[in-house]
C-alpha cells in the first residue's frame, strides 16, 4: 500500500504511464501532462504519486528523462516541467515483447 | 510592527454581529469561522476487474486514434528527425496536442476522434497514391503510352513529339536510292 492505493492500482497507474508515453514515442511528455492524462482514469491521483512512479520507472530503466534545449540546468527544472520518454526496454514492455511481473496484473 | 490590534469593541462596531461582512463572495475566509473541510474527491475509479477492463478498452481506442492523429501531424515518430526529440518547442507541441486530445473528452468525444483519425488516414492514403502516380516513370520498366516499348528511336520521337524523325544519314541514303531507280 502506498498513500492508500492497493497493489493493483499502483500497477495500473504505472502501466498507464508507459502506455501514455508509448503513444508519443520517441517523443516525450512532461510529468504534468502525464498526471493530467492519468486523472481521467484515476481521479484521486496526486502529483507526488506520479513523481514516485516516474522515479521508479526510471530506475527500472523503462523511462528516461529528456533534457531539452531550453533547459540550461536540468537539475533546476521543476518536476512538473520535466520531460520523460520510453527507453527501448520500456517500449518492449509496452509492446508486451517482454514481461515484468511487477507490472502485470494478477 | 508597532501597530496595535483593534479592541473587540471596535471590531464589533465596525462589523456588527449577525450582519454580512463588507467582504463578500467568500474572497477571504473570516478568521473565526471554521475552515472548510476538504471534500474528498469523487473516486469514480472502477472497483471490479470487469469495469476496469471496459474502461481501459475504451481508453485504448481513444489513445489509438490520438496516436494516428499525432503521426499524421508530425510524421511517423520513429522515422522523424531524432534532433527534434530534444527540442522543447517540438516536444511542447506534441505534448499539448496529446494532452488535449487524450484527456479532453468534453471537447472532443471518442467517436469524433475516431472519425477524425480515419479521415486523416484516408487523406494520407490518397496523398500517397497521387504522389506515386505523379512520379515520372523511369528505368528499364518504362513503357510507351500504349503499354509497349517503342521499337526504335524514330517511333519514340514520334510518340513524344508527334512528328517523324529520321536521321540525316538515313534520309540521304533513301534519297540517293530513289534517284538511282
Amino acid at each position: 500500500m502506498a498513500n492508500g492505493r492497493d497493489t493493483k492500482e499502483i500497477k495500473r497507474i504505472r502501466i498507464e504511464l508507459l502506455v501514455a508515453l508509448k503513444v508519443v514515442y520517441p517523443a516525450a511528455l512532461q510529468s504534468d501532462q502525464l498526471l493530467r492524462s492519468l486523472l481521467v482514469l484515476f481521479p484521486t491521483l496526486e502529483f507526488e504519486q506520479v513523481k514516485r512512479d516516474c522515479h521508479y520507472l526510471t530506475q527500472k530503466g523503462y523511462i528516461e528523462r529528456v533534457a531539452t534545449d531550453g533547459e540550461a540546468d536540468a537539475g533546476l527544472t521543476p518536476w512538473r516541467r520535466r520531460w520523460f520518454r520510453l527507453t527501448t526496454t520500456g517500449m518492449e514492455l509496452a509492446d508486451q515483447c517482454i514481461h515484468d511481473p511487477a507490472l502485470e496484473e494478477s | 510592527m508597532n501597530q496595535s490590534l483593534p479592541s473587540s469593541e471596535s471590531v464589533e462596531a465596525l462589523y456588527p454581529v449577525g450582519e454580512p461582512l463588507p467582504m463578500t463572495h467568500g474572497i477571504r475566509r473570516i478568521a473565526n469561522t471554521p475552515k472548510r473541510q476538504k471534500q474528498p474527491a469523487n473516486d469514480s475509479a472502477p472497483k471490479t476487474t470487469d469495469d476496469w477492463k471496459e474502461i481501459v478498452q475504451e481508453r485504448r481506442r481513444r489513445q489509438e486514434s490520438v496516436a494516428k492523429i499525432l503521426n499524421r501531424t508530425f510524421g511517423q515518430f520513429a522515422q522523424s528527425h531524432p534532433d527534434l526529440w530534444g527540442r522543447r518547442a517540438f516536444l511542447m507541441l506534441v505534448g499539448v496536442m496529446y494532452q488535449w486530445l487524450e484527456a479532453n473528452e468534453q471537447e472532443v468525444s471518442t467517436e469524433e476522434l475516431v472519425t477524425l483519425s480515419k479521415m486523416l488516414a484516408e487523406q494520407r492514403r490518397a496523398e500517397a497514391q497521387s504522389h506515386e502516380s505523379a512520379e515520372p516513370r523511369t528505368g528499364p520498366e518504362a513503357v510507351g503510352a500504349e503499354g509497349e516499348l517503342p521499337e526504335n528511336l524514330g517511333d519514340a520521337v514520334k510518340q513524344v513529339y508527334g512528328t517523324n524523325f529520321q536521321a540525316v544519314e538515313t534520309l540521304k541514303a533513301e534519297t540517293r536510292k530513289a534517284e538511282t531507280m
